[in-house]
């Protein structure tokens, strides 16, 4: 049986951990110590089972396992001096001096495509072809882009109006209301108390919903010029309703604009975003962009129990393949991720920018925001606590709505629902 | 099961086959006494490996499936009511109602959930706890299950702290539909679980269904293999493999051909748009190369 010299073997330990995070993986005192503990109890001569074990209390992630292997074997094969055949048979005296990394040892750094900028030969031709209009048709179906400034400033009032989109939750906890679903015996037997330890009144639960926290990605960037401003004036909007609801601005580089949003009044609000964002109107890497979001914002602000809402028409110069990948890593840290194009409204709509087609596999939904219906649409989706619940409440008495209007928005919303929603009645 | 062989042909004997570095990863784990968090693709025996670790530690499986909206009183505990009112009852009718507060809030009243189940050993022996699907569960649930897997005590207001002796052997599995937090990651010890090799997928076959014909099962595996190699919107598990295997045998086929292939497709592919991709010519290339190799 191989003996280690345990005081050494410590330091070690703790100086491959510092390795393991130079290299991005996540370790912290905890698995060093169950790492020192584990070689404890286990047979050293096997290399393999060691890996195994340090691989299992170190890595939290698939993606980290071939760099911890690769750090393992390059850190452990320099650090025979460790072994001792005999115990103590060498004063441990150096304590933790030797543990620093040296510089043999090159942590093979993850994957990072830097900025891969190589405009994607040519991007596929790309024809919308625009929804045909009748001329009894209704602001709310025209396109952002198609309308006079007038008829934005009405389509603003608009939005204060819009099923404000309170996105929720199931909470852990459960509140008495007249149409719960579930007999609630606690409060009974508590309120029988007052009737002799008669049962009086039936109460019923169900469970609390609190909101569900949003965030909206919004792309500034040239291709989208027309439509940013409505989208942040959606964001406005949404903020004031659910304070949860996070703001981000990107184009070539991301921009959180949750604060500068906060201004009650919407010119103001979206007065303070334009002077805060430098990229306003030039290119777009989306990739980059949801990568630092991923990085950076994800677990801060946002909330793996949230829905992410993109808004992009998918037009971008960086890396296609990275758009790709960042969109699954945004897929995994929320609950929902929605993307909303501008360009899905056109009839027959592909997702065909190298961008949009990457991200298109890991989207929940990909849908339409070329006018204010689409919006509409898209609060209700927000509103509904369960997906494929019932649309907003307001949708369905909204005075502007004509039938046939409804008529497209309960298409819509049907495909939604899953069968066993429960009918509002 | 004191060394990683134990681990490893304890898992065995019942039908697991499990890879080294899983062997290490379950052993660590019930050496530390450290809840082991298993992440793979649907159909690869994470679920299975609980269920058969409590088999070979010879003590109970406890499982609690997590879903959204899980909450304490389907995974922890819930007053039995109607049986406290008829408590009440009972007592009134013997003229004993002041005592009524003091004996309905006992143990005989409570219902114990799968998370307050496991924190009672059964004859010394702590019981494994599977926490299925974690991912699946809401924040807020994971928050609290952090709660329980650092100090394995639950409190119940009218009753007090309810502490585990000895910890159960606790293992999660994701299937990876969103991040597990990371509170709750560096809590435990942590395994990927691959597709196995081929041999390994024999093996396993084999030990599940001895009976099946050697040349039956190195051709469904190689099939298997081959169609994991593809673009399919979902690969088929190991889970996939078994119960192909065994509608083979079912159907009487000592070998695959084309035409028990083309009509037993559906057990291994569960989309419509896979199963139209490989019927035909896909499946025919793959049954040569299958028959070639076995």
């Amino acid at each position: 049986m191989i003996q280690l010299d345990p005081e050494r073997l410590l330091a070690a330990a703790v100086g491959f951990g510092r390795e393991l995070r130079a290299a991005g993986v996540a370790v912290a005192m905890p698995q060093t110590l169950d790492f020192v503990r584990a070689l404890g109890v286990m047979d050293l001569g096997e290399r393999a089972d060691v890996r195994s074990a340090s691989r299992s209390i170190h890595v939290r992630r698939r993606e980290d396992v071939e760099v911890h292997d690769a750090l393992f074997d390059s850190f452990w094969s320099a650090r025979r001096e460790l072994i001792v055949s005999k115990p103590s048979s060498e004063a441990p005296h150096r304590g933790a001096s030797g543990q620093g990394p040296d510089g043999s040892v090159t942590p093979p750094r993850r994957a990072h495509p830097g900025t891969a900028r190589d405009s994607t030969s040519a991007a596929p031709a790309f024809v919308v072809s625009r929804r045909s209009y009748s001329r009894e048709e209704l602001l709310r179906q025209r396109d952002f882009d198609r309308m006079t400034p007038d008829e934005l400033r009405e389509a603003e009032r608009l939005f204060d109006r819009l099923a404000t989109s309170l996105a929720t939750r199931p909470a852990r906890r459960y509140e008495i209301h007249a149409h719960g679903t579930r007999l609630a015996p606690r409060p009974m037997l508590r309120r029988s108390v007052a009737t002799g330890g008669e049962l009086v009144d039936w109460l019923w639960r169900r469970p609390r919903v609190v909101p569900r926290p949003v965030t909206l990605l919004i792309d500034v960037s040239g291709s989208m010029e027309s439509h940013a401003r409505m989208m942040l004036r959606f964001a406005h909007s949404l903020r004031r309703v659910n304070r949860r609801a996070e703001v981000f601005v990107f184009g070539t580089r991301l921009t959180r604009v949750t604060r500068a949003l906060a201004a009650r009044n919407a010119d103001e609000a979206l007065a303070r975003v334009s002077t805060e964002v430098a990229d306003w109107s030039g290119g777009t890497r989306i990739g980059d962009c949801l990568r630092e979001y991923n990085n950076r914002w994800a677990r801060r602000v946002g909330s793996s129990d949230g829905i992410v809402v993109v808004m992009s028409d998918g037009w971008d110069r960086g890396d296609p393949d990275l758009v790709g990948t960042e969109a699954m890593r945004l897929r995994r840290n929320c609950r929902r991720l929605l993307w909303l194009n501008p360009l899905a409204a056109a009839a027959g709509f592909e997702p065909l920018a190298a961008g949009m087609a990457a991200a298109a596999r890991h989207v929940d939904r990909l849908l339409p925001a070329g006018s204010l219906d689409d919006l509409e649409d898209l609060a209700g989706l927000l509103t509904a606590t369960r997906w494929g619940g019932r649309p907003s409440p307001q949708r369905q008495t909204s005075p502007e709505s004509t039938p046939a209007i409804k008529a497209r928005t309960v298409d819509r919303v049907a495909a939604d629902r899953r069968p066993d929603a429960t009918s509002p009645l | 099961m004191d060394s990683i062989d134990a681990v490893e042909s304890g898992l065995r004997e019942r039908g697991y086959v499990a890879d080294r570095a899983l062997a290490t990863a379950v052993f660590l784990g019930l050496r530390l006494g450290r809840p082991l968090l298993l992440e793979g693709e649907a159909g690869v025996g994470k679920t299975e490996l609980a269920k058969v670790l409590a088999e070979a530690l010879g003590t109970r499986l406890i499982r609690l499936q997590c879903y959204e909206g899980l909450d304490v009183n389907n995974a922890v505990y819930e007053w039995n009511y109607p049986r406290q009112m008829l408590e009440i009852r009972l007592l009134e009718a013997r003229g004993m109602a002041d005592q009524a507060a003091r004996q309905i809030f006992g143990p005989d009243f409570l219902i114990r959930r799968p998370l307050l189940q496991a924190l009672e050993a059964v004859d010394g022996k702590p019981p494994v706890l599977l926490i299925d699907e974690v991912d699946r569960a809401d924040e807020p649930f994971e928050a609290y299950l952090l709660e329980i897997l650092s100090d394995y005590q639950v409190t119940v207001p009218e009753i007090g702290t309810i502490k585990a002796e000895t910890p159960p052997h606790v293992i999660l599995t994701s299937n990876r539909t969103r991040e597990v937090h990371d509170a709750l990651k560096r809590r435990c010890l942590y395994h990927w679980i691959d597709y196995p090799s081929s041999e390994r997928e024999v093996e396993i076959v084999l030990s599940r269904i001895p009976e099946a014909p050697r040349v039956l099962v190195g051709q469904v595996v190689a099939f298997v293999q081959g169609l994991r190699q593809g673009d399919l919107s979902k690969l088929p598990g190991v889970a996939e493999t078994l119960d192909w295997a065994a509608a083979l045998m079912a159907l009487g086929a000592g070998e695959l051909d084309d035409p028990v292939v083309d009509a037993t497709l559906g057990v291994i592919l569960k989309y419509e748009e896979d199963v139209h991709r490989v019927r035909g010519d896909e499946a025919g290339r793959l049954v040569a190369a299958a028959r070639e190799v076995a």
